[in-house]
Parts: structure tokens; C-alpha cells; sequence
């Protein structure tokens, strides 16, 4: 069923729209030579993030609220490193979570992956909120060797490769 | 004081100039103005006498009119559509017309349609069952108009030709200025489930069996002849919406008799579709100016839903000066509705949902068409029409006159989140907005996206703000565009772009837009110019067809700031804002010439800076700077300044005197191509702060790199540019000094 939305997605987004729904998640990755380290923010819809761990998981989360807990925000990251993997020169790397916060209703993550000295290549794989809304998109917004890319990641195209 | 200032731009944008010819040996290739603030004559059609320079309509504008008379039934077991029409053309252009172009927008959902094949497609390497059999071996919808007549008025058949999504009409003869002519066509549809095959309209069906119509483009339609396009007739390939020529509609629809709707325009028969107790409440609506009243109730409209009327019952409508006519009908609808003042007349804000809405669309949805119609109105002009509709359909967001599809209903048992809430809300505001623009002010959105959904998502921000202050505003504000305009640029635009060509839509045709107009009325004009200067553009295009140069001319028109360099930067190109600090230098004044110092040469542009005794600037970087030295300014132990005030003035004027103690010259750069004001803050030693703005006109001279000198009465400890991220500064690690040690968000 969700493939099949995933379909009638490709086809609304064609037709086009009089308002565009906002399911757009931003994934900045940017790679800091003096630091030798890769430096990753999330920036998702906080609804969204909480439905998908109650589909996910069948727990319901608080985040962004106040009454969100440490095991929310442990739940978010094990979501997170499920559906969004970095290889970095072909190799899987698991990145650390370094502190969130809320702007609008946008919850801003901090994470990087360390001893990165160079980057050759990186390849993304994210599947995040992609079943939950499968009209989903994510922006993977690359910057290293000085050069800006960038990648859009569906429910049909979930992986891509910068160089 | 104003001839001197001259003298010294003068002085200060000549003298590089000289210097750079006589070092460089390499012959240098001359260019032609590329100057950020050369007007934009190279980029605007010339006026003329229908389209005038100050951005009004000129002596000879004209527009055609296309009035219809439509027929309509609904077949709702087949989810068909047959139709008839009556189509009025009038030629009000001075020249004649050899044959007339009409709009067959069905012909998307066509299986003859090349808007499935002008997408990329690639192999997916999973797919599930269904979605494979979708794809490859079920039959495609089978959409389109099919078309049974175009005859004349006398009833004979006309030639046409049916080119994809338009169909020509072949005259005998030239339709002559101020001549009429009358078309009757007669088709019919398969109406698309937009949830499976996508589209602006169409029905969403219930597991119940009811289907909620929403019928838009539902027929044949006049297509816009004007003076910038002639016929626009490029194809409706699906991105680019719609390009319409206002007239008067009168619409009978037949649908079955349980059936509740609303349609554009002025239903004329109430008391036959409503009942009497509907007829009741519906005119307590009419003077309920606080809260909606309820006109079909839930336990009506979940009654009606299993009903499955064989009966037909026909609603009459009539619509004048609209460009466009739409239709949601279902039995599964509920309707409430209340009235909205407006100083010299009243609307009705109405909503029809199904109970799959509730309890989100009785609290919310007529309330927010109340709103929105009262605070566009405020920014443009009083709301004409008689009534605005808010429709809620899945998935759905689009605007028709008087009527609009709103996406956003709660869970099954009724609860929602809320981005659910805000979503619905955001949609409502947004598509009762498009009204305004472009409904009313009818731009070709075949051409230019942004100019209706960028003018109308900026008055949306706005309209959002004051319907409630937490209301999460995600295109507007300058620094929620950042991500997309720091983006990789080969996926960049600029927005004076064709609609179909637009890679990321929502960013470029409805964010950045209503940035840039958010950005005027906050930083570069002001309100009150602003204001002005945008009510005036909507009043003088109001029921016309403006262009883009027609608002660029008028904002600029009405308020006398020059705003070329702005719509050139933001509007026809990629460039991005990016001005940071270079260098802070602190100065001295001192008695003592610094080391080789000689004296200028007293000319006669520079007599009053270099002759009689100086007084020097000490730079806190030059050899010459001794740390005695760093101390405020006191004038008695400058002997030149201190004989000087006290032989020049009067104990009175003395005491009128500033009282400078700290000198800095500040250098500014701008990595990126925009240019904008650079707005200043200073933070002083005590705790204390002042913001100095800039007017952008500061780079035209040097694009890249500019200076100012600041004479404070305290100690700066911080400046910083553009404080409250009001320029949509993409790197705001160099907009800080002294260089803030940029606490790093990952360590």
C-alpha cells in the first residue's frame, strides 16, 4: 500500500500543486579538514519525527515538548542511525549525537562522525520518514573539498553517491 | 557641507583608478555597465501605450471578455461529467483575430497526454505487487475531454483542430475589434480519482461508497489573448498553472438530490436545495458576524451519506467578473458559514467538509477564511466578491474564485498534532489568499508562478502573524530561505523563470518571492511605503492582467526608492547574500605626525581638510601607535584641536559640541553577489548597543569590499552585522567582530 502512495506521490508531484505540503527534510553534511571530522545536522519537522517513531516503534514520543524524555531523544537517535547511514570512502561509519534544539517547529540535530581527515567520497543511504509519508523528500546538502552538492532522497530513490 | 562630500567621492573613486593604469602592464579588456545599480532597461520590455513605464495600465489597454453559460450533470454512479456551454467571446483588441484558441486542460489526464513522457524514468530496483502492476500492466486512466460539437450560433458545426491541452477554433472570417461571437460546445468526461491518478481536481472516494467531488477545469475554456502574448497557448504540461480571461458565468449543475454543494458565484435557488430548517440557519449566517452557525449539521450530512438518491436536483448559480468557475458536491458534506464586514459591504466565509474533518474543520476553517479575507483585504483591496468557500479535500490544495480544496483532517478518533492543525490552517489562509492574487489580480501563472504565489504566500505570513502570534511562519521570514539559497547552484533559478522549468517549486516561486517582498517591507522600505506602493499595484491591476515588470515599475513608482538593483539581484538571478566584517582598525588622534610623514600638498579641493595645523590618526596596528596612547580622546591634551575650539567658538557653541572618544574604521566585504544595506550593531563596553544601517547603495563604487568609520562616545566590544538575520545572510561567521571564537555546534 505505502509503494502505492509512493506512486500516486510521483504523479501528484508532476501535476503539480497550488500549495506545496512541506515534506522536506534538510541533512546538512559539512567536512572540517582543521577538525578532521564530519559535522551532520538534521533539520525535521518534530510532528513528523514523533509519528514515525510511533509507526516505527509503537511508542509515543514527546519530543520538542515538555514533557520529552531522555529515552525520546535515545529513541530518535536509534531511529536516525537505522535510517540514515554514511558511508565515508566506502566504509560505514556511525555517527554520535551531540546535542538538538527546537526552531519553529523544525528539531535541529547535531551529530558528527570523528577522524575524518579527508573525504573521497560519501554515500548516503536515508530512509528517513519515507514510510511514514511517502511523499516524503530529504535534501542531503554536502560540503567538502570546498565544493557544495547536493542530493534529493525519496521513497524511490533512497541512496546516492557525492564525490 | 553636501559639495564637499562630492569632492571627496569624487577624490576617493578616482584616485584607484589612476593608480590601477599605471601598474599594470597587461592590456585590459574594456565591458559594458555591469554596475549592481544600473537600471534595469536591459532586462524590461520598453512601455507603451497599453503598459505604461510607471508600471499602470496605459491609455490603450484593453482585455478580451468570455462570457459562458454551462449545463452540467453529474453522473456520480460512473464518476462521469457531461456538459454543455455557451461561450460569449468578445474581441476587444484593435486588430482582428483569425481564429480563437480554447483551453482543453482534461487532455492532461489523456492517454494520449505527453506530460508522462517528457519526466525521466528509471527502473526501480524494488517495487511492490501493486505498484508493478500499476506501472506496467493496468490499463491507464482513460481521461480527456471527449467532445461531441463546436458549433456557431446558428447551430452549424465550426472547424477546429484539438492540438494536446488546446483546441483551435478556424474562423470563416477575422473576428473584428469590438465584435462578438458565439460558441456552443457540447462533452463529456471520465472524472479522475485524484488520489490514484493525481490532478487539481477530481473525487476522493469513502470506504462508505460516497464520493467528494471537486470539479475544476471541468470545461472548455477561452484561452488569454493580450498584448504581451497574443494567444497564450503553451501547453499545460501540469507545473504551470493557469492563464484566464474574466467574464460572466451563469451554471446549472445537476447532481443527485441528496447531494450538498458549493460552486463560484451566487447560488439562485436556495429555497429548491435546501430545506427549510438549512434555509433558517443559513440566514442566521448571513448576520452571525462572531462565530459560524451550522447549516448542514453532521447528523444531517451522515444521514445523506447512506442515501444514494436516484433523484437529481439542479443548483443555479451566477457569477460575474470571475475567471474561472469551480464545483465541490458530495452527500457526505457538512456546511457552516458566517458573515464578514467589510467597511462598505459584507462576504460570506463558508466551509463544507465531510465528518472525517471534524472536530478540526467546524472549529477552525470558517474562522480562518474570516481572517484572511479581513487581512488581505487590509494590504489590498476591499474583497469584491460575495462569499469565500473553503472546501476540505485530501491531499488537496487549490484555489478557484470563491472557492478552494484544503488539505488537513485529524486521526480516526479525532485527535491531531499541531502540524496538522497549523498545516490546515497554513493551506485555508493560503488558497482563500489566492483570491487576491491571482483570481482578482489575474497574472499568467502559465508563465510566472511566483507572481500569484509569491505576492499571496508573503500576504499569507502576514495573515498567519495575526491570526495567532505562535503560528509557525515557514516562508517569509529572511532566514528560513537560507538553505535553499546557500544550495548547490546547479539546482538553483533564478525566479523570473518559466513555471515549468522550476527544480525545487515551493522554494523558488512561493519562499523566495515573498523573502524578497518581506525583506522591502522590513528593511528596505519600510511599511508605509511599502504599503503603499503595494496596494497601488493591486488596485491598478485588479480584474486585469499584469506582468511582472508591471509590479517591479509600480513598487518603485509609488515610492520613489530605487529598487532595480534589488528585483536584478533577487529576482533575475541566483545570488545569494553574504557580507561579513574584514577588518577592525582603531584610531588615535594624536599631536605628533607619525614618522616620514609629509605634509599634502594644500590644493584647492583639499584646503579645508589639510591646511593650518593637523591633527593625526594613529592607527593601532602602525609602527607609530605607542600603548600611552590607548585612552579616550581628551581635546586639552591635543594642543592643534584644543587651541583651535577654543579660539572658533563661543563658551555657547563649545557646549553644543559632540564629544567623540573612540575612533574605529571598520572594513566590510561581501562574498556574495547581493548586494543589501549593511545593517550595523554596535555593542559597547557597558552593556549598551546601537544599530547603524547602511543603505545598499553603499557598493556602487566597490562591489566588493567597503569602509566606515565609526566616532563613538564609548568603548566598542562587539559589532555585528545584520543582528537579527533580517537580509538572508547566508554565512554568519564573518558578520562578527572581533571574530567570535564561532562556538561550534559539534564540539
Amino acid at each position: 500500500m505505502r509503494k502505492t502512495l509512493g506512486f500516486i506521490i510521483i504523479f501528484v508531484v508532476l501535476s503539480g500543486f497550488g500549495w506545496h505540503k512541506f515534506y522536506v527534510s534538510i541533512f546538512q553534511l559539512h567536512h572540517s579538514p582543521d577538525k578532521k571530522r564530519l559535522e551532520i545536522t538534521t533539520r525535521l519537522f518534530v510532528d513528523d519525527l514523533n509519528k514515525a517513531l510511533q509507526d516505527h516503534y509503537h511508542q509515543t514520543t514527546h519530543l520538542g515538548e515538555e514533557t520529552e524524555t531522555a529515552a525520546d531523544i535515545a529513541l530518535m537517535n536509534r531511529y536516525l542511525a537505522e535510517n540514515f547511514t554514511i558511508e565515508v570512502n566506502g566504509q560505514k561509519k556511525s555517527f554520535a549525537f551531540v546535542s538538538k534544539e527546537l526552531d519553529n517547529n523544525v528539531l535541529v540535530g547535531y551529530y558528527k562522525i570523528n577522524d575524518i581527515p579527508k573525504i573521497k567520497s560519501l554515500k548516503i543511504l536515508n530512509t528517513v520518514l519515507t514510510q511514514t509519508y511517502a511523499e516524503q523528500q530529504n535534501m542531503i546538502q554536502a560540503d567538502f573539498n570546498g565544493k557544495k552538492q547536493s542530493l534529493l532522497l525519496t521513497a524511490e530513490k533512497t541512496s546516492g553517491v557525492l564525490k | 557641507m553636501k559639495k564637499h562630500i562630492l569632492f571627496i567621492w569624487l577624490f576617493i573613486a578616482i584616485t584607484p583608478s589612476i593608480i590601477a593604469q599605471e601598474t599594470s602592464k597587461a592590456k585590459e579588456k574594456g565591458h559594458t555597465d555591469q554596475n549592481k545599480f544600473r537600471q534595469m532597461y536591459d532586462l524590461l520590455a520598453t512601455p507603451n501605450s497599453y503598459r505604461t513605464a510607471s508600471g499602470a495600465p496605459g491609455p490603450d489597454y484593453y482585455q478580451q471578455q468570455a462570457d459562458y453559460k454551462i449545463d452540467i450533470e453529474l453522473d456520480d454512479k460512473n464518476t462521469k461529467l457531461y456538459g454543455t456551454e455557451t461561450i460569449t467571446y468578445t474581441n476587444n483588441a484593435k486588430e482582428s483575430l483569425d481564429y480563437l484558441w480554447l483551453q482543453l486542460d482534461q487532455n492532461i489526464a489523456a492517454r494520449t497526454s505527453k506530460t508522462p513522457l517528457v519526466d525521466n524514468s528509471k527502473i526501480d530496483p524494488s517495487i511492490s505487487a501493486a505498484g508493478f502492476s500499476r506501472k506496467y500492466l493496468e490499463a491507464k486512466f482513460d481521461g480527456g475531454f471527449k467532445l461531441d460539437y463546436v458549433k456557431d450560433a446558428k447551430g452549424n458545426p465550426m472547424s477546429y483542430t484539438v492540438n494536446e491541452t488546446m483546441m483551435r477554433i478556424n474562423l470563416d472570417k477575422p473576428l473584428q475589434h469590438g465584435e462578438k461571437i458565439v460558441l456552443n460546445i457540447k462533452w463529456n468526461y471520465n472524472i479522475n480519482n485524484y488520489m490514484i491518478d493525481g490532478g487539481r481536481s477530481g473525487y476522493e472516494h469513502f470506504k462508505d461508497g460516497n464520493n467528494l467531488y471537486i470539479l475544476a477545469q471541468f470545461y472548455p475554456r477561452m484561452a488569454v489573448y493580450n498584448d504581451v502574448e497574443g494567444w497564450q497557448n503553451m501547453q499545460f504540461w501540469g507545473a504551470g498553472e493557469f492563464a484566464l480571461t474574466f467574464g460572466n458565468y451563469e451554471v446549472n449543475i445537476t447532481v443527485p438530490a441528496d447531494h450538498i454543494m458549493e460552486a463560484t458565484g451566487v447560488l439562485q435557488n436556495r429555497s429548491e436545495v435546501f430545506t427549510p430548517e438549512q434555509l433558517k440557519r443559513y440566514n442566521q449566517a448571513e448576520n452571525s458576524f462572531d462565530k459560524p452557525v451550522i447549516i448542514v449539521t453532521q447528523a444531517e450530512a451522515m444521514a445523506a451519506e447512506k442515501g444514494f438518491s436516484a433523484k437529481k436536483k439542479t443548483w443555479r448559480y451566477k457569477a460575474e467578473n470571475v475567471r474561472d468557475f469551480a464545483i465541490s458536491t458530495s452527500r457526505k458534506f457538512i456546511m457552516d458559514a458566517m458573515a464578514v464586514q467589510f467597511e462598505t459591504k459584507k462576504a460570506m466565509a463558508i466551509s463544507l467538509y465531510p465528518k472525517e474533518g471534524n472536530p478540526l474543520w467546524e472549529t477552525y476553517s470558517t474562522r480562518a477564511v474570516a481572517h484572511t479575507l479581513k487581512s488581505y483585504s487590509s494590504h489590498t483591496f476591499e474583497y469584491p466578491y460575495p462569499k469565500a468557500v473553503s472546501v476540505n479535500a485530501q491531499d488537496q490544495g487549490m484555489e478557484y474564485p470563491m472557492i478552494c480544496w484544503n488539505f488537513g483532517r485529524p486521526q480516526e478518533d479525532g485527535t491531531y498534532t499541531d502540524r496538522v492543525k497549523y498545516g490546515m490552517l497554513g493551506v485555508i489562509i493560503h488558497e482563500v489568499g489566492h483570491n487576491y492574487f491571482p483570481m482578482i489580480v489575474n497574472s499568467d501563472e502559465r508563465q510566472w508562478t511566483w507572481m500569484d504565489e509569491g505576492l499571496n504566500t508573503f500576504l499569507q505570513s502576514l495573515a498567519q502573524a495575526t491570526f495567532d502570534p505562535k503560528f509557525p511562519i515557514d516562508r517569509g521570514p529572511a532566514k528560513n530561505i537560507v538553505p535553499y539559497m546557500s544550495g548547490d547552484q546547479s539546482k538553483l533559478e533564478p525566479i523570473m523563470t518559466n513555471s515549468e522549468s522550476i527544480s525545487q517549486f515551493g522554494n523558488n516561486a512561493y519562499g523566495k518571492p515573498a523573502t524578497a517582498l518581506n525583506i522591502l517591507r522590513e528593511t528596505i522600505m519600510g511599511h508605509d511605503l511599502f504599503d503603499y506602493a503595494f496596494k497601488t499595484y493591486a488596485n491598478r491591476w485588479k480584474f486585469k492582467h499584469p506582468t511582472p515588470e508591471d509590479f517591479f515599475r509600480t513598487m518603485e513608482d509609488a515610492s520613489a526608492v530605487d529598487l532595480d538593483w534589488f528585483f536584478r539581484g533577487w529576482f533575475y538571478t541566483t545570488d545569494y547574500t553574504d557580507i561579513g566584517i574584514k577588518e577592525v582598525k582603531q584610531f588615535f588622534v594624536s599631536n605628533d605626525p607619525p614618522k616620514d610623514f609629509k605634509a599634502p600638498e594644500v590644493t584647492r579641493r583639499n584646503r579645508l581638510k589639510a591646511s593650518g595645523p593637523l591633527v593625526y590618526m594613529i592607527a593601532n596596528d602602525s609602527p607609530d601607535f605607542k600603548p600611552e596612547m590607548n585612552k579616550p580622546l581628551d581635546i586639552k591634551s591635543v594642543t592643534a584641536l584644543d587651541e583651535f575650539i577654543q579660539t572658533k567658538f563661543t563658551a555657547e557653541e563649545k557646549a553644543k559640541l559632540d564629544s567623540p572618544k573612540y575612533f574605529y574604521q571598520v572594513t566590510f566585504n561581501k562574498p556574495g553577489g547581493l548586494v543589501m544595506p549593511i545593517i550595523v550593531e554596535l555593542s559597547f563596553e557597558d552593556g549598551t548597543s546601537e544599530t547603524q544601517t547602511f543603505p545598499a547603495q553603499i557598493w556602487r563604487f566597490n562591489d566588493a569590499e567597503v569602509s566606515r568609520m565609526f566616532a563613538t562616545k564609548k568603548p566598542i566590544a562587539k559589532i555585528t552585522v545584520d543582528p537579527k538575520l533580517e537580509t538572508a545572510d547566508i554565512d554568519t561567521t564573518n558578520n562578527v567582530w572581533p571574530k567570535a571564537e564561532v562556538k561550534s555546534k559539534f564540539d
